[in-house]
């Protein structure tokens, strides 16, 4: 097996062996020190690194596919160690959504625990014990140069559009992920004594949340289930001192019914999407902790952390990051710089030099600059849907929609909510206007080729949509 | 007021089958959907699909164990939310 030098596994490791008996993980999964997460992980790299199909030059691309928990934890530094690049695989996904991203990275494999489908089409599948499947693939010619690839370092890839466009796949590598978790936690300031909550789906949260508490000797609590009374429950049956999680969660914390106290908090973070009115008022007077507000992008990490808590739009004021409104007044689209920024997008590549050309990130958000000089996020200038935190593209739905025999054309918006931020709606030109598709039928047909949240929740028939000179539909 | 179904169990079993769960897994009205799978994430989606497609609002409070455990207990929780306060 490589060598462990300058590996986010490494320093997790090294961080392992200051205090090998304290926790790593408390909770549904029972107590595992750290020693022995570090045992279990080089007991799964030697393991990972025998599988047929695993390409002893290069990086191997490796799917993980496993409900969240030790094991998920467990096999993503495992394909690490192994000098993997380690490639969530999202439980949600349809199939056609994972066949795409199987594709899309050229995965050599994907390690699977749970479900019977595959995890992508014509696969060789492989028990390899403790409930996981390997499920072979055929090596695909990647369409992405792959020298340029693995001369990056990469350690890990999230497979979405990103922040800002068409793009499949955000990759960083061992270095940027060192980096970035640093530069989150001067935010954070999470220790060896914090104990973290954790309410977040790990296929998509992973970098500045999982990898920073190991990295930082914090212990992960895992609770039981995701309501408010289970997390609650964890909480304190296990002294957590940390809540990170989605506006959705801090909103249904604030309103458990038990009227039980979380007397070991002492910071809790909302990140994703904004807060529904009232959710920081309410969480603040439940549980005597103000709510931080996060601005995570995952091209980024968390470049920004608000801790006053009263205005969700207001998402802090840079300390390491350099920031910049493009023109020339207050207001303007938001770029940025800073420590731990993504190496390249995947597909169709384009490395970080190129896409910050300028030398800045533009994110696709519209700010303020407030007087006090922190930012306040007032709106989006490219087309993400940001559905209580999960993010997609309306390009991408219209694709699928265009795709059902009964429609010629369609446009998706993000439409306004206060509970959930936005969601998508669909306007619909059909083939035949006299016997359009049902709502019933598109949504069977978006549920088989889209993740849930993507799913338009209403359909309106139209007989024309507005077009642009250059005949593409018109977005505003 | 949109008005609920007569057969609001089956139309929640629907809601269910199209937005959580891939394929023709074998749900009933009882299948305990929280073994079935359903995590925070499908939560918000049945709540979105609850409100969108019936016309109630579900509070933050309702979101416990037993109203979502089963399509039956979210026909229950649909009609206490629709009935008027």
């Amino acid at each position: 097996m490589k060598a462990l030098s300058d590996s986010i596994v490494e320093a997790i490791f090294a961080r392992a062996a200051e205090a090998p008996e304290r926790a790593a993980f408390v909770g549904r999964d029972g107590e595992i020190s750290f020693e022995n997460l570090v045992a279990e992980v080089e007991r799964w790299a030697t393991v990972i690194a025998r599988l047929p199909g695993f390409p002893a030059e290069g990086v191997a691309r490796i799917g993980v596919r496993c409900p969240d928990g030790v094991q998920h934890t467990v096999l993503m530094l495992a394909v690490m160690r192994a000098g993997g690049c380690a490639v969530p695989v999202a439980g949600e996904l349809p199939a056609d959504e994972r066949s795409m991203l199987a594709r899309t990275t050229a995965l050599h494999g994907v390690l699977s625990q749970g479900g019977e489908e595959r995890a992508a089409d014509g696969s060789e599948r492989h028990e390899i014990g403790g409930g996981l499947r390997w499920e072979r693939l055929a090596a695909e010619e990647p369409c992405f140069p792959v020298e340029d690839f693995e001369s990056v370092c990469p350690a890990f890839i999230r497979f979405s559009s990103g922040t800002t466009g068409a793009s499949k796949g955000v990759v960083l590598s061992h270095g940027t992920l060192r980096e970035r978790l640093d530069s989150a936690n001067r935010r954070l300031g999470i220790g060896g004594t914090d104990r973290v909550l954790w309410t977040l789906p790990m296929a998509h949260h992973f970098a500045v949340s999982i990898l920073l508490y190991l990295r930082e000797g914090a212990t992960v609590v895992l609770p039981e289930g995701s309501l408010a009374g289970d997390l609650l429950t964890a909480a304190c049956q296990y002294g957590a001192t940390v809540f990170y999680g989605s506006p959705f969660q801090a909103a249904l914390l604030a309103a458990e019914a038990s009227e039980r106290d979380w007397p070991g908090l002492r910071l809790a973070v909302s990140t994703a999407a904004p807060l529904a009115p009232g959710t920081a008022g309410a969480f603040v007077r439940r549980y005597g902790v103000r709510l931080s507000q996060g601005f995570g992008i995952i091209e980024a990490g968390l470049p920004l952390l608000s801790t006053t808590g009263e205005d969700s739009m207001v998402v802090g004021r840079p300390d390491d990051f350099e920031l910049r409104l493009e023109g020339s007044g207050t207001e303007g689209g938001l770029c940025l710089r800073g420590p731990g920024m993504f190496d390249a997008y995947l597909s169709p590549w384009c490395p970080r030099q190129e896409v910050m050309a300028d030398g800045w990130f533009h994110t696709g958000d519209l700010a303020r600059r407030e007087a006090d000089g922190s930012i306040r996020l007032v709106g989006r200038l490219k087309s993400l849907i940001n559905v209580g935190g999960s993010k997609c593209f309306p390009e991408e739905i219209e694709e699928v929609l265009r795709r059902h025999e009964g429609v010629a054309d369609a446009r998706v918006r993000g439409e306004e909510h206060a509970r959930w931020g936005m969601l998508p709606v669909a306007e619909i030109l059909p083939v035949n206007v006299t016997s359009p598709p049902t709502d019933g039928e598109l949504s069977a047909h978006c549920r088989a080729r889209l993740a849930g949240y993507k799913i338009p929740v209403r359909y309106r028939m139209v007989n024309e949509l507005p077009r642009t000179a250059s005949g593409k539909v018109r977005r505003t | 007021m949109h008005g609920l179904p007569a057969n609001l169990e089956d139309a929640l079993l629907g809601l269910v089958r199209e937005k959580l769960f891939e394929g023709g897994a074998p749900l009933t009205v009882e299948t305990d959907l929280f073994a079935a799978g359903l995590d925070s994430m499908g939560i918000m989606q049945l709540m979105i699909s609850i409100e969108e497609r019936f016309g109630v609002r579900v509070p933050e409070s309702a979101v416990t164990r037993d109203n979502f455990s089963t399509a039956s207990s979210l026909a229950a929780m649909v009609r206490r939310c629709a009935a008027p306060a």
